[in-house]
């Protein structure tokens, strides 16, 4: 009897407080709480409610239907909604009303302008791919070139190493080192070749929206730079992700290198290394042993021009 | 600070009070009971008060928030604008909803072999209606909402007293039972059996008092002459004549007196799979496979308006107070899985009713709709899905306030 009592005890010790409501000025009630939780921790909870009555107008049946006692199989069940039954749905459904025309011209007036500048951008760029390959089936070098060609000039005047190569073995192609070996001397290629790369980095893993002012931007610091070649999709005008940077002094370029290789850059890691050695191994060490057993690898430029430029001439005899 | 979620929508008073204190303004908002401020990109969005179509859906979230977000003195509330009640009474694919004479109950039934009722204003289960062995396909309830009638593939058809969810009577027939309908004394009734091993289709007038010809009782006037089963039996309520809609495409118009054929209209080249009456009775709509819902004049049978959809429709229904006209439907419960819920076209869509113009749609089923109805007062709308769910929808003020011309 004693265990009994002194439960009993303790359970007057924790009872939890009454339901307590008190009504506030503007007519507002607070309803204050108090349940045990899963984990047997006292809530306290704190309403405040504000009571509306309203009055609708409802027809006899209508009435003797609300008194309507459940039946089936929700028999017995408390008045209101039923658990797991009728639920109001989570998200608000809105209509999504089908605006007139005149009412949408106002909002999708900038995005039509900005439609027509792409449509613009890609016309010159398409424009400007054509050109140059009209520039390439002339055999000249630019545009100025090809208008002096079409106004009745010779190509071999304006461009003597490739023209005399060229127009020499008729239709047969020569690439552009055979033709200045066969043309004997210093044409325009060797001239070319001439240029000298070993102050020139070579930039491997470029992000895809990088433009020449980036790279100038990145590459400055560490010396006056001479040029930049960046490898860019024809189409796209997309970074293929490589690119050129020559400086005036090997010291800069080495500098370079050492800062920028394995450098962050946009999400990429860029990849900073000599020009002349990858160059030389990749795409020039075959060529020059088969064709110039004495060959000196020249600048990396034109040799990367060179797949290009057979690309190119592909892509001419298909499209015209 | 004291926060509490109110159903509703806010008062033009209470907006006016929101807007002196300011709360709106300064984007806070009590979001589903938590207090929270409006992400900053929101905000800019409101503030620019113009939307490109991209950012549509979010302009329209601030546009609601703005509306609701309401402050009286120190509380915040979140009025909700348009939050429908799910109604889960049925496990298996809906057949039918429809509200009754007054509005103030909805009927839904499946084919989970029982019907359901509900109060319309709160989305309560109020009964069900337990005794069906098989799907329940058709229903229909009388003037006064005090019977229920129903028909199943248990090739039963059932009146129930609507209040208690008793079986008061029970008539057996050769073939499952695909609509029923009450005629308009209520003392006649008018059941179609589906075609059923030997069995044609047939459509049965009886009276209710008595037992049918299979239990033993008066032979019922008898109606062939159907291709295909009738799905939908509607009586024009001076008793003159009703129509039945078959799986043919086509609507006939039977004398109720003699049980002949009046009219026979080809509305479509698939299915039906609803007819119902239009405001008044001088017109009803059809829905069909073939992707369109067709609005039919009763007496001269011949199609005024047809609103073309996407994906099959399955029910359509004729606002009883605005020019408006919702058709649900959807891809086929077959080929659900094959294609997306977004390219499903399971949103009812309301339609201009002359101008025949999509106005608008309405999310929310992950199924076809199988069935939907407008409420007698417009003001509200049914629909019943493949996936078992009942979505009542309540319309908010943009519904009403909205110029539709």
């Amino acid at each position: 009897m004693a265990a009994e009592d002194w439960a009993d005890d303790e359970d007057d010790e924790f009872r939890l407080p009454p339901r307590e409501v008190t009504t506030e000025a503007n007519g507002l009630k607070k309803v204050v709480e108090w349940s045990v939780n899963d984990q047997h921790y006292a809530v306290k909870t704190t309403k405040v409610v504000r009571e509306e009555k309203s009055s609708i107008v409802v027809t006899e049946g209508e009435y003797e239907r609300m008194q309507w006692k459940k039946f089936g199989s929700c028999k017995n069940q408390p008045r209101g909604l039923e658990k797991g039954i009728s639920t109001m749905s989570v998200d608000e459904i809105l209509i999504d009303w089908v605006t007139p025309k005149d009412e949408e011209d106002d909002e999708s007036e900038e995005e039509d302008q900005a439609k027509r500048e792409l449509d613009i951008r890609k016309m010159l760029a398409a424009d400007r791919l054509k050109r140059r390959m009209e520039e390439r089936n002339a055999g000249v070098g630019n545009w100025a070139q090809l208008m002096a060609v079409s106004a009745g000039a010779k190509v071999e005047d304006l461009n003597p190493g490739q023209g005399a190569g060229a127009g020499g073995k008729g239709d047969k192609y020569i690439p552009p080192w055979q033709r200045n070996r066969e043309a004997g001397a210093a044409g325009a290629g060797s001239a070319m070749n001439e240029r000298d790369d070993s102050t020139t980095v070579r930039v491997s893993n470029v992000p895809p929206r990088t433009t020449e002012a980036d790279l100038q931007e990145l590459f400055s610091p560490f010396g006056r730079i001479q040029r930049i070649f960046l490898s860019r999709d024809r189409v796209t005008g997309e970074s293929k992700g490589f690119a050129y940077v020559a400086y005036n002094l090997i010291s800069e370029a080495a500098a370079a290198i050492q800062r920028l290789d394995g450098h962050g850059y946009d999400h990429l890691i860029l990849r900073v290394e000599w020009a002349a050695d990858t160059r030389g191994r990749r795409f020039n060490k075959r060529i020059a042993s088969d064709q110039f057993p004495g060959y000196v690898a020249p600048v990396a430029i034109l040799h990367l021009n060179i797949p290009l430029l057979f690309l190119s001439l592909r892509d001419n005899f298909t499209c015209y | 600070m004291t926060t509490l979620a109110r159903l509703g929508r806010p008062s033009g008073d209470e907006l006016g009070r929101a807007q002196a204190t300011g709360a709106a303004g300064k984007g806070w908002v009590l979001w589903f009971g938590e207090l929270r401020r409006l992400p900053r990109e929101l905000k800019t969005k409101a503030k620019r008060g113009k939307h490109t179509n991209t950012h549509t859906y979010t302009q329209r979230v601030v546009r609601t928030i703005r509306a609701n977000a309401v402050a009286l003195s120190g509380i915040v509330y979140l009025f909700i604008a348009m939050r429908p009640m799910i109604l889960k009474g049925h496990e298996r694919p809906l057949t039918m909803v429809k509200f009754n004479r007054e509005g103030d109950l909805l009927f839904t039934a499946a084919k989970d072999k029982v019907c359901n009722v509900f109060f319309s204003s709160t989305g309560e289960r109020i009964g069900t209606y337990v005794g069906h062995n098989g799907s329940i396909w058709g229903m229909d309830i009388n003037w006064d909402s005090t019977r229920l009638l129903t028909g199943s593939a248990d090739a039963t058809a059932k009146l129930w007293d609507a209040a208690s969810g008793t079986c008061l009577q029970t008539w057996e027939y050769q073939a499952p039972i695909r609509a029923v309908a009450f005629g308009p004394d209520e003392q006649v009734m008018s059941v179609s059996q589906v075609k059923y091993k030997q069995e044609e289709v047939k459509v049965q007038v009886s009276r209710i008092s008595e037992p049918n010809a299979v239990a033993g009782g008066a032979s019922p006037m008898e109606i062939t002459g159907f291709k295909e089963n009738v799905v939908r039996i509607l009586w024009y309520p001076t008793g003159e004549f009703f129509l039945a809609a078959s799986e043919d495409g086509s609507v006939s118009k039977y004398d109720a007196e003699t049980g002949s054929l009046i009219h026979r209209a080809q509305l479509h080249t698939e299915k039906i799979h609803d007819m119902q009456w239009g405001n008044m009775y001088a017109h009803f709509i059809t829905a069909s496979t073939d992707m369109t819902a067709k609005l039919v004049d009763v007496r001269s049978m011949e199609v005024l308006k047809v609103y073309k959809k996407e994906t099959p429709v399955y029910s359509a229904s004729i606002s009883p107070l605005l020019p408006h006209v919702l058709l649900g439907g959807g891809q086929a419960a077959d080929q659900v899985t094959t294609t997306s819920a977004a390219r499903g076209g399971f949103e009812a869509i309301l339609y201009h009713v002359a101008y025949q113009t999509e106005l608008g749609r309405v999310r929310g089923h992950f199924g076809p709709i199988n069935t939907l109805s407008f409420s007698p007062n417009g003001k509200q709308f049914a629909s019943g899905a493949e996936e078992g769910y009942v979505r009542l929808h309540t319309f908010d003020p943009e519904y009403f306030n909205r110029a539709y011309e």
